[in-house]
C-alpha cells in the first residue's frame, strides 16, 4: 500500500465523519454511553474487591511461639512459615509489643498489672495472599509444632465468609462487565450498521468503478475506529475527572469517612486506556461487519 | 472485443434474461442494444459487468473468459471498462472533480496524474467550470456528463452505457450521445443499451435487437434503412 493511498484513506475517513455528522454524533453517543456503563461497573467492582482485600489484609493469623525457643530457632520457624504456599508475609511481634498493642486497643486499665507478669507470648502475624487458603495454611503451620509453633489463633469462620463474599463479588462484577460489553457491542454495531446501510449506494458505485474490497473498506474501518475512539474518550474523561470528586464527596460524609477507596491513579491506569481501546475495538468490529454485507456486488 | 457464446441467463425466480445468445462485437465498434424493458438489455449489461453469472454459455471480453474470473479479481476486470447508468450513480459527498478523480485513485494514480487527467476529461465533456460543484448542484445532463468523464478518465478500451439518456430531455440526450460518439471516434468500443428510437434511428450505428432474451435482429451500418423496422419489430412484441 502506497503512502498516498494511506493518506487518502485517513482523509476520506475524517471527511466522512464530518459529512455524515448526524450519524457520527449518534454513534459516538452510543459508544460513549455503553462504555461509560461498563466503566462504572468496573470501578464499582474494583472498589468492592479493593475493600475486601483491605479486610483480608487485616485478617492475618497469629502463630504463638514456644516460650523456650532460641532466637536461631525462631528465625528458622519464621523461614519455615514463609515457605508455606499462599503466605504473603510473616511479621514478628514480641510479647512486649503485643501488650503495648493491647493497651492501645483496650486502654490502660485492661493491662494494669500485666507488665510484671506478661501472660502473652511472642508470635508471628501471618498474612495470606488469599483468604480462600486459610485452612490449608493453618494446617501447614500446625504441622510445624516440632519447630516451635505452639498455637494458631484466627477467626476461621469469618475468613471463610469473607473469602466467599469476595469470590461472589468478583464473579458478579466480571459477568456484568462481560454482559454489558456484549450488549454495548451489539448496540454500537447496529448503530454503525445503520450508518453504513445509508451509504449502500455509495459502496455499490465504488464497486462498479472497480474499487477493491479493501479500498472501499479501509475508509469505513478508519471511520469506525475514529468514532469508537471519540466515543471512548467521553467516558474516559468523565471517569478521570468524576472519580476523585465522587470518592472525595463520599469521604466527607461522617458515617462513611472510614471507607477506603481504590487510589485514583490505579483506577485510571486501567479505565483510561481500556475505555479508548474498547471504543476503537467496537468501532472496528462494527464497521468491518457492516461493510462486508454490501461488498458482494 | 466482446463475444457471447450460447449465453443463457435464468434468474432464481424463473425469469428469463437471455436465451442462447450468440453475439460478437468488434474492437472500436459503436453498438446499440435495443428492446423493450424486460427483454434482456439489462441482463446483457449485468452479465458484462459480471454483476450476475450466466446460467450457461461463455462470455469473452478482450479475449478473456469472464465467467472464470474469481471474485477477488473482479475489480481489476471492471477497471477495463467505463460504465454509465441511467441514474448517474455519482458519489454525492464528492465534487465533480473528486467523482472523476475517484476512478483514478482506485488505480493508485499519482496526484500529479490526477491533476493533469481530470481537467482534460472535464473539458472534453464540457464541465471544466463545474469542477467544484456537488452532484446535487448539477442538472441531469451535467450529472450524466460527470458520470461519462468518470467512465473514460482511465481510458478504458470498453464503455458500457445502460439507458444513458433515460432521465434526460431530448436536447441533453443528444449532447450525451454526441459525446459517446466522440469517445468512440477515439477508439473506445461503446455499447449502449437503450430504447430511445429517435436516437438509434438517427445515429446510424449497428443495432442489436433483443426480444424475450433472444437476438431477433442484428443490423450493421451497411443495413441502416432496416433499423427502424427492427426496433419496431422488437418493441411490437
Amino acid at each position: 500500500m502506497k503512502p498516498r493511498t494511506i493518506r487518502y484513506y485517513f482523509v476520506e475517513a475524517i471527511r466522512s465523519v464530518i459529512y455524515n455528522r448526524f450519524m457520527s454524533v449518534a454513534s459516538i453517543f452510543a459508544v460513549a454511553s455503553s462504555i461509560f456503563i461498563v466503566a462504572v461497573f468496573y470501578i464499582i467492582g474494583a472498589n468492592v474487591e479493593y475493600f475486601m482485600n483491605q479486610l483480608e489484609a487485616q485478617m492475618g493469623m497469629a502463630v504463638r511461639i514456644d516460650e523456650n525457643l532460641s532466637e536461631t530457632d525462631q528465625a528458622r520457624l519464621r523461614e519455615r512459615i514463609r515457605e508455606i504456599r499462599h503466605v504473603a508475609s510473616v511479621t514478628f511481634i514480641s510479647r512486649e509489643d503485643a501488650l503495648e498493642n493491647m493497651r492501645k486497643t483496650l486502654g490502660d486499665d485492661a493491662v494494669r498489672g500485666l507488665e510484671l507478669d506478661n501472660p502473652l507470648r511472642d508470635s508471628f502475624i501471618v498474612e495470606l495472599t488469599d483468604l480462600a487458603f486459610h485452612d490449608e495454611v493453618e494446617h501447614a503451620i500446625l504441622n510445624l509444632r516440632q519447630y516451635g509453633a505452639a498455637q494458631v489463633d484466627s477467626d476461621a469462620e469469618f475468613a471463610r465468609t469473607l473469602s466467599a463474599i469476595s469470590t461472589i463479588v468478583y464473579i458478579v462484577t466480571v459477568t456484568l462487565i462481560l454482559i454489558l460489553a456484549g450488549i454495548s457491542t451489539i448496540i454500537i454495531t447496529n448503530t454503525i450498521r445503520i450508518t453504513v446501510n445509508a451509504r449502500k449506494t455509495e459502496i455499490n458505485i465504488m464497486k462498479y468503478v472497480g474499487a477493491t474490497d479493501w479500498f472501499i473498506r479501509w475508509p469505513f474501518v478508519l471511520e469506525g475506529m475514529i468514532i469508537g475512539f471519540l466515543g471512548g474518550a467521553v467516558p474516559a474523561f468523565i471517569c478521570f475527572f468524576g472519580y476523585g470528586y465522587v470518592i472525595g464527596t463520599i469521604n466527607e460524609i461522617p458515617m462513611l469517612a472510614w471507607v477506603s477507596f481504590m487510589p485514583e491513579e490505579h483506577i485510571m491506569r486501567y479505565v483510561f486506556p481500556l475505555s479508548f481501546m474498547l471504543g476503537v475495538l467496537i468501532g472496528l468490529i462494527g464497521s468491518v461487519t457492516s461493510v462486508k454485507k454490501h461488498l458482494k456486488v | 472485443m466482446i463475444e457471447f457464446v450460447k449465453v443463457s441467463k435464468i434468474y432464481d425466480n424463473g425469469a428469463r434474461g437471455l436465451c442462447d445468445l450468440d453475439l460478437f462485437i468488434e474492437k472500436g465498434e459503436f453498438v446499440f442494444i435495443v428492446g423493450q424493458s424486460g427483454m434482456g438489455k439489462s441482463s446483457l449489461v449485468r452479465l458484462l459487468l459480471k454483476e450476475v453469472e450466466p446460467s450457461s454459455g461463455k462470455i469473452f471480453v478482450d479475449g478473456q473468459d469472464i465467467t472464470t474470473i474469481k471474485r477477488r479479481h473482479l475489480p481489476y476486470y471492471r477497471r477495463k471498462m467505463g460504465v454509465v447508468f441511467q441514474d448517474f450513480r455519482l458519489l454525492k459527498n464528492k465534487t465533480v472533480f473528486e467523482n472523476v478523480a475517484y476512478a483514478m485513485q482506485i488505480v493508485e494514480a499519482t496526484n500529479r496524474e490526477i491533476r493533469r487527467a481530470v481537467p482534460q476529461v472535464l473539458a472534453l465533456v464540457g464541465l471544466q467550470k463545474k469542477a467544484k460543484a456537488y452532484p446535487n448542484q448539477l442538472s441531469g445532463g451535467e450529472q450524466q456528463r460527470t458520470a461519462l468523464a468518470r467512465a473514460i478518465v482511465n481510458r478504458p478500451p470498453l464503455l458500457i452505457a445502460d439507458e444513458p439518456t433515460g432521465n434526460l430531455d431530448p436536447d441533453t440526450a443528444w449532447e450525451i450521445m454526441t459525446l459517446l460518439e466522440d469517445i468512440n471516434d477515439r477508439g473506445t468500443t461503446v455499447v449502449v443499451a437503450t430504447h430511445a428510437h429517435d436516437i438509434v434511428d438517427d445515429m446510424e450505428k449497428r443495432v442489436i435487437a433483443l426480444r424475450n432474451g433472444e437476438l431477433v435482429n442484428d443490423i450493421g451500418i451497411s443495413n441502416i434503412p432496416e433499423i427502424g423496422g427492427i426496433i419496431s419489430e422488437a418493441e411490437d412484441y
